[in-house]
């Protein structure tokens, strides 16, 4: 009886490359660091859900906060250093405004004063909130240095004399959310039924399939109008705010079904899923053990992708009117308010808000397309 | 490298001068790929010339850099790789003077006349290379107007004209065809129309029948024959099969790493091979007919990747007849051994004084691992382990939105086949005649429409059913029959570690957890197929094919099985690797008292390795024996012509006796043929009864069932007919 000894050399160097011990989660991680633009997607997308989620800190006021004065008040710049007396005043401050009536149309308008100067501190006191509604609190991060002075308005002021930063900063909080959370239901959506519907295959899959085709074939527009307006006006600004997501969902969880449902596919018939049959590995085993873990990677790239869809159609719908309605802030709903070319022109810093939705959903493309990229670390 | 490596090489009387008769000449090419890791020298200083009319071999496994060489010719080379240094002098005419195409632009028009022009060139994937989007006389026309100057019309009568010169029936018809509807070998067949398109003055052709049958690929190969006598072209031909070189080279280069370690005539190469890495290849091939099943002669490890190539001779990792302080540290120049001979080793170095190893002859040199006798075969019992009876696997075939059935394909249909314990049963036929599918069914992967799979548990017991169990009720027998599969890759879950993998059946059976207990069997099974216990932690991407495969031999055996299914466990796997693979299959065979159903394409590797053969066409089993009744004397027509197909790594056969060549491709299996399934393709086909009456599978002789009608009368030729010529 021999001993199939190992040939000489029929194995591999002693020493462990840091590659063969390595888990998935690390090569894609090595693999995604290349990527440039998705690492600085990720940063970007970072920065915003920072905003997100400390938003009331962040903001020197809060969202409802107005000065019918200041209405469209432009912005201050903030400056570090006073040159305009004798030598130099170190210090954080802002000019304040002269205003001016137009006696004909009664329109205001606003000059930066550069005699009067309104201090600015890190740290200010400013209306309390609570944070994370645990403890009670009106540190902001940056303010008026008097609570109780003149306002200052670092990207200006709305109709109402609102302070824009305070404002995008708490959309943030709203329009990432209803983005998030409407991906997450999606999600628990596509993956369920797309699942279903890849690995037990036959009849129910082609029930499955002719839903989604169904949702896929309604124009998306007219559907979030229709469901939208069908939401009882009535309804309280949360209310409507979770509505607004689930319809958002509504449509969105189909092509993650049919991304779910392909990946299904394909892995079933792969030899190490037959290999997993033949080890006696249950039906359980081998969707949760085998074929789920091979598809986390892209599902993440996939949802990270749709996420701007949902953003996206978030502001539509709330620029149309039909999706938030004011108090509740969201990005869509202060780009309502920049729909009048006269506002447009005299206060143009109301398009603010619209660079806030590219940016992020530039970051999440580039962040989206770079996990997709990384996310199978073992093609050949 | 130092540079006066370098110049030694150049230096080499390695007979480089572009004469008139060379139409292309190779000196010291180097092509390296910059990567984030670092070079990789995939072409580190290759020298070889193409004689007019001829034809060159170029063979190596995988990595070594053959594919690039051919690729570097034609400025084809992918970013981030580039030619470094070297020349490339093609001579398409020898009344001009020879260009050097290294000093091309890849992108120029320059290089794209000759490529497809003068250049014509052959991929391995057909499919692959054929743009599914434009039918083949699109592309063929394209081809043709790219270079020459003519109507349309003109253009497409010229490229009818090739279709019929590369043998493509009813060419008006395929001309519209586009490449889907086509099978393999035609779509191979309409590669090399459009690469002879412009009359070329050199083919180059890529490993163009590996993914072929061996019945496509012979004709494939006498295609391309014929067309080189036909218009005097040269071909380089790029392969890894030592078969096909004897069939086809007039000349061969050996390449191993980036270099080219051998070159001279077929003849001089097979018969007298001087480099101890082209010995050892050839010594590591099952050969056909030869009735040969002693352990092969491998060669040990495996070739290196590329980026992290030895120092000193790029073989001495592996060369049995290395020299300690000289051959890891300087790397052996080409020596000119006369007539066009040339060999980089430096134990033909006539400078080199006597070594205390017998250095001169290393043919002489004897294998290190005992050349034992093939063991008694264990007591073969009348009781089959396994026996199948009338296994059908129908697939529906689905039409229309609704899924609605238009017909079958009989992947498996009526196979009778009993496997006794301790045998090693093959079952041989070409792709696409159900013997996977019969495999996975017996495995259970697959659940068949119909028939009985008898397994009788040698330890006693009533035989059971296995196509009537369930997932369940099957739980116990799936440690009894485990399966090899043959894509290393594919058959690996990249996220688990070996310990997972391999473990995977042992956990279902105690706790969900793999515990100590569990490891040490785990680590044990590493070591008994040839891997270290260490490397249980590691994920499957840490190692190469023949690994993969030695670790698919542990998850298979680690349940102490009684029946292992070998699906083309060799297939994926470069020459020298699978030696050692069969090698470790037969050894572990013997000691676990081990049954194998070793499903292959190839047949010298059955021959090598099987007891009994069965041989599968269209869904049926058509002829079942012993391996040597069957190689010496095949009863059927199809399993003839499926021995004489076989390439045989012996160009003095190359023109002995009358190929059989089998017309056309594989019927479509979901609308077989009536009467004898094989009577499309059958030489030996009679009016009589053929095509209206099917054969059943007979005894012609005892221990010998064939399902020919004429089976008793025929004389058929085998492959053994040559073994008293040239004995071994
Ligand atoms: S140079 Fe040395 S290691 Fe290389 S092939 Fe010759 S004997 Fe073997
Ligand atoms: S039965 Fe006829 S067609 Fe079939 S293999 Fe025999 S001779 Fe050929």
């Amino acid at each position: 009886m021999t001993q199939p000894t190992p040939e000489p050399g029929a194995t591999v160097a002693a020493e462990p490359r840091a590659t063969s011990v390595a888990p998935p989660r690390k090569l894609l991680w090595w693999r995604f660091r290349k990527h440039r633009l998705a690492m600085a997607g990720l940063v970007v997308t970072g920065l915003f859900c920072f905003v997100a989620v400390f938003a009331d800190f962040l903001a020197p006021y809060d969202s409802g906060h107005f000065n019918a004065d200041y209405t469209y008040a432009p912005p201050q710049a903030l400056k570090v250093v006073d040159t305009s007396g004798d030598g130099w005043d170190w210090g954080l401050y802002v000019n304040g405004y002269l205003s001016e009536r137009d006696p004909d149309t009664l329109e205001q308008t606003f000059t930066v004063d550069e005699s009067t100067r309104i201090p600015v501190r890190l740290f200010a006191r400013g209306p309390s909130y609570e944070l994370f509604g645990l403890f009670e609190t009106d540190i902001h991060l940056i303010g008026p240095a008097d609570p109780d002075g003149q306002p200052m308005y670092l990207l200006g002021a709305d109709r109402l004399g609102r302070d824009l930063v305070s404002r995008i900063v708490h959309g943030t909080r709203v329009s990432m959310s209803v983005g998030l959370v409407g991906v997450a239901v999606a999600f628990v959506l596509g993956i369920v039924l797309g699942g279903v519907s890849g690995y037990v295959g036959g009849r129910t899959d082609t029930v499955i399939q002719r839903m989604v085709e169904f949702f896929m074939s309604l124009p998306t527009l007219p559907l979030w109008l229709g469901l939208a307006a069908a939401i009882p006006r009535d309804w309280g600004p949360l209310t409507r705010y979770f509505a607004i997501t689930v319809v958002l969902s509504f449509v969105a969880w189909t092509g993650l079904a049919r991304e779910v449902r392909g990946r299904f596919l394909s892995l079933r018939e792969e030899d190490f899923v037959t290999a997993a049959l033949l080890d006696g590995v249950g039906r359980a085993g081998i969707i949760f053990r085998h074929i789920l873990p091979s598809l986390t990677s892209h599902l993440i790239a996939t949802l990270t992708l749709s996420i701007p869809a949902m953003i996206l159609a978030e502001t539509a719908l709330s620029f149309l009117g039909l999706g938030l309605q004011p108090p509740v802030v969201s990005w869509g709903v202060l780009l309502q308010e920049a729909q009048q070319i006269r506002v447009i022109s005299s206060a143009p810093w109301l398009l603010l808000p619209g660079l806030a939705v590219v940016s992020v959903v530039l970051a999440l493309n580039f962040l989206g397309d770079g996990l997709r990229d990384a996310a199978d670390p073992y093609r050949r | 490298m130092t540079s006066q490596t370098n110049d030694a090489r150049v230096a080499a009387p390695t007979g480089l001068e572009v004469g008139e008769s060379v139409v292309l000449a190779i000196d010291d090419l180097r092509t390296h790929f910059r990567t984030e890791q670092g070079v990789v020298r995939a072409v580190d200083g290759v020298s070889l010339t193409v004689p007019r009319g001829k034809t060159v071999c170029v063979v190596g496994e995988s990595g070594c850099g053959k594919s690039v060489t051919a690729r570097s010719v034609l400025g084809l080379v992918d970013p981030p790789g580039r030619i470094e240094a070297g020349h490339i002098w093609w001579r398409p005419d020898p009344g001009t003077a020879p260009l050097d195409l290294a000093g091309l632009d890849p992108r120029g028009e320059p290089i794209r006349n000759i490529r497809g022009n003068q250049i014509g060139m052959v991929f391995q994937e057909p499919m692959a290379s054929l743009s599914p989007m434009y039918t083949i006389g699109n592309q063929l026309t394209q081809a043709i107007r790219l270079h020459v100057n003519l109507s349309a019309k003109e253009a497409r009568e010229r490229a009818i004209a090739q279709l019929v010169r590369v043998g493509i029936p009813q060419p008006e018809r395929r001309f519209d065809a586009y490449p889907f509807q086509l099978s393999g070998g035609m779509c191979q067949r309409a590669m090399i129309a459009i690469a002879l398109a412009c009359d070329p003055a050199l083919l180059i052709a890529d490993e163009p029948t590996t993914a072929l049958d061996v019945t496509t690929q012979a004709r494939i190969l006498d295609l391309i024959r014929e067309l080189q006598d036909e218009t005097g072209m040269a071909v380089m031909f790029i392969t890894h099969d030592l078969g096909v070189v004897a069939e086809m080279a007039d000349e061969v280069v050996v390449m191993y790493l980036g270099t080219v370690v051998e070159r001279g005539t077929v003849t001089d190469i097979f018969e007298r091979p001087r480099h101890p890495y082209t010995q050892a290849l050839l010594e590591s091939v099952p050969a056909i007919g030869r009735g040969d099943r002693a352990r092969l002669r491998t060669i040990a490890g495996m070739v290196p990747h590329p980026d992290d190539r030895p120092t000193g001779c790029p073989f001495h990792t592996r060369c049995r007849s290395a020299m300690p302080g000289l051959c890891d540290v300087t790397p052996p120049a080409a020596h000119d051994l006369g007539d066009g001979r040339v060999a980089a080793c430096h134990l033909l170095d006539p400078d080199l004084p006597p070594s205390p190893t017998p250095a001169v002859a290393p043919v002489a040199i004897e294998i290190t691992e005992p050349d034992h006798a093939v063991p008694p075969d264990p007591q073969i019992g009348d009781q089959p382990l396994l026996s199948v009876r009338q296994l059908r696997m129908h697939f529906p075939v689905t039409k229309g939105m609704f899924g609605r059935v238009a017909g079958h394909v009989r992947a498996v249909d009526d196979v009778d086949l009993d496997i006794h314990p301790g045998e090693t049963l093959g079952l041989v036929g070409e792709s696409g005649c159900g013997k996977t599918t019969l495999g996975r069914c017996i495995a259970r992967a697959l659940d068949p429409t119909g028939g009985q799979i008898h397994y009788q548990d040698p330890a006693g017991g009533r035989p059971v059913d296995l196509a009537r169990l369930t997932n369940t009720q099957l739980h116990p027998y799936r440690r009894e029959i485990r399966v090899i599969f043959q894509d290393p890759f594919g058959s690996l879950n990249p996220r688990k570690t070996l310990l997972q993998i391999i473990a995977e059946p042992l956990r279902n059976r105690w706790s969900g957890r793999a515990d100590s207990a569990i490891e040490d069997q785990v680590a044990e099974m590493l070591r008994r197929v040839g891997l270290r216990p260490e490397y249980m932690r590691r994920y499957p991407h840490a190692f190469s094919g023949g690994e993969r495969q030695r670790v698919n031999i542990a998850r298979a055996l680690i349940t102490n099985p009684r029946l292992v299914i070998a699906d083309e466990a060799v297939s994926a796997l470069d020459v020298s690797v699978r030696a050692q693979i069969l090698n470790l299959l037969r050894d572990l065979q013997d000691e676990y008292r081990l049954t194998y159903l070793f499903i292959s394409h190839d047949l010298s590797v059955v021959e090598h390795l099987c007891d009994r053969v069965a041989v599968m066409y269209l869904g049926k089993i058509v002829e079942q024996t012993d391996t040597g009744a069957l190689y010496a004397g095949p009863r059927h027509p199809y399993t003839e012509a499926l021995l004489s197909a076989v390439p045989r790594p012996d160009p003095r056969l190359r023109d002995t006796g009358a190929r059989i060549r089998l017309g056309d491709d594989l019927p479509d299996p979901a609308d077989p043929p009536p009467g004898c399934p094989f009577h499309t393709r059958c030489p030996h086909r009679r009016l009589t009864r053929c095509d209206t009456e099917a054969p059943r599978l007979q005894d012609v002789t005892a221990g010998h069932a064939a399902s020919c009608h004429y089976a008793g009368e025929l004389a058929l030729a085998g492959a053994a007919h040559t073994r008293g010529e040239h004995g071994a």
